[in-house]
């Protein structure tokens, strides 16, 4: 026992001791270390010492949380709050959508002949309809990185080996694109009308910023450069702020800040751009400036 | 996260007021007590825990949650405290705080409504206010949550190992911080 005990950070025992974690055994290992030494013992009554005075720091008063919350309504009655609208209606029309949308897929399959149904998977890259839904465009870059603009004014930027697909007209509610593989949006603003990215099982909504969304296999990947960007993978709901990066694996995700712009390699040579996105790129940078560099130094 | 949680931060998301109510109540007490142990002044503290709740309020949207939802609520009140020592006066934030401290202790004393708070005390608030804020977080949630490792572990997603960890360190850097104020304790210890 005690050769263990000697392996172990000694103070990380005595925290246990102090806060109340400590086992039985490990009692036993502490009060003997203690009395070791006047030296441990010195060390045992300052972490005591502390742990007894941050107590004192605390509020003897109990506080009541249902007054507070009385004072809170108050707080909040002459102002509406920005979105808990109801959105039952939004579920009736997505209920109407799906169904609707399933029939079309049900169509789809009986009608389709096989070379239909795989015409996104050629590798010409040119935007296309696909014979079965006349009102959808899919965007396919096979072995180079292509520039694209939506009918709502959203630039694109396509890495090799992706595939977006979007309305010919977007509804007239949300703009809602589907994506397999990776691309940089660069999203017109618009508040009435979220632009919806549906990638693996995740969910990106914003109103208009820039951000590089990667899913090659089942990882999800998303790195905001302006704007705020809301990510929801069933009930995984997360939003990101410039300069944030999201990673969705398969059960966890996770939140990190980008340090580099690595993320933007695939079309980051500027002369080979098209001047409208040159301008677009240019002007994203200059919003990162001024709001966010502060805040990372 | 559990489960409970997370079904509580979508209703709050879909606009749920019931759902708002439950979860305010549920952190207010926790979170009272945090912004209490930095500010020292119950009124104080109230308002800062009000209005990170208000701004969550009027911005559903930003109820991004990372790791669990008290980390996160506590990081906020952190920073709303922050701020409101800091609106008091523009000064270097350490400098700030420990005038903020000082002149709560000056009026407090003055009204007679509290044991002195000694210059100890007020080392420590500050050495606690500038944990990591990881550290920090486990810290205020074992010592006045009261919440064992295990739970810690759990709430926050980390490993009891972690939290351990995170324990022994905040400990070692209050220690380190304070020492120049411990030793009139350790003399009277050498002559018992």
């Amino acid at each position: 026992m005690k050769a263990d005990f000697e392996h172990i950070d000694p103070h990380e025992l005595l925290v246990k001791y102090i806060a109340g974690e400590a086992s039985a055994e490990e009692h036993l290992q502490v009060e003997e270390w203690i009395a070791a030494d006047a030296a441990n013992r010195q060390y045992y009554e300052h972490f005591k010492q502390i742990w007894q005075e941050s107590g004192n720091l605390e509020n003897d008063n109990v506080v009541n949380e249902d007054q507070a919350w009385e004072r809170f309504k108050q707080r909040t009655e002459n102002v509406r709050p920005l979105r808990p609208r109801n959105n039952r209606w939004l579920k009736i029309a997505a209920a109407i959508a799906i169904t609707f949308g399933a029939m079309l897929f049900a169509k789809y399959l009986l009608t389709s002949k096989d070379d239909a149904r795989f015409a996104t998977a050629t590798t010409t890259p040119q935007q296309q309809s696909v014979a079965s839904a006349p009102n959808k465009l899919v965007a396919i870059s096979a072995n180079k990185v292509k520039n694209d603009t939506l009918p709502d004014g959203t630039t694109i930027i396509q890495n090799k080996n992706s595939t977006i697909s979007y309305p010919e007209n977007f509804d007239r509610k949300t703009r809602m694109v589907n994506l397999k593989g990776e691309a940089f949006f660069n999203v017109k603003h618009n508040d009435h009308k979220p632009f919806i990215i549906k990638v693996n099982d995740v969910q990106i909504t914003v109103l208009g910023t820039s951000f590089n969304v990667k899913a090659y296999g089942a990882n999800t990947e998303v790195v905001v450069e302006t704007g705020k960007v809301s990510v929801r993978r069933q009930t995984q709901i997360a939003t990101l702020i410039a300069g944030q990066k999201l990673l969705f694996t398969s059960l966890r995700y996770k939140v990190d800040s980008v340090t580099d712009r690595s993320y933007r390699n695939y079309f980051d040579v500027k002369a080979k751009l098209p001047r409208k996105a040159q301008i677009q790129l240019d002007s994203g940078r200059t919003y990162m400036t001024e709001h966010d560099l502060v805040k990372k130094q | 996260m559990n489960e409970a949680e997370l079904r509580l931060i979508e209703e709050i998301a879909e606009g749920n007021q019931q759902a708002f109510e439950r979860f305010f109540k549920t952190y207010f007490k926790s979170l009272h007590r945090y912004a209490f142990t930095m500010l020292q002044d119950e009124a104080m503290a109230e308002e800062a825990v009000q209005d990170v709740f208000y701004k969550l309020w009027a911005r559903h949207e930003l109820l991004a949650v990372h790791t669990s939802v008290k980390a996160f609520l506590y990081k906020s009140v952190y920073h709303q405290c922050l701020n409101q020592m800091k609106q008091q006066k523009r000064k270097t934030e350490n400098e700030e705080e420990l005038q903020y401290l000082s002149r709560k202790r000056q009026s407090d004393d003055d009204a007679a409504t509290r044991v002195q708070v000694s210059e100890l005390q007020l080392q420590l608030q500050l050495a606690m206010n500038a944990l990591p804020e990881q550290c920090r977080t486990i810290f205020y949630m074992s010592r006045f949550d009261e919440l064992k490792y295990r739970e810690i572990a759990e709430r926050m997603d980390l490993s009891i190992k972690t939290v351990e960890a995170q324990m022994t360190k905040a400990l070692k850097i209050l220690r380190e911080k304070l020492v120049d104020f411990l030793p009139l304790l350790l003399w009277v210890l050498i002559n018992i």
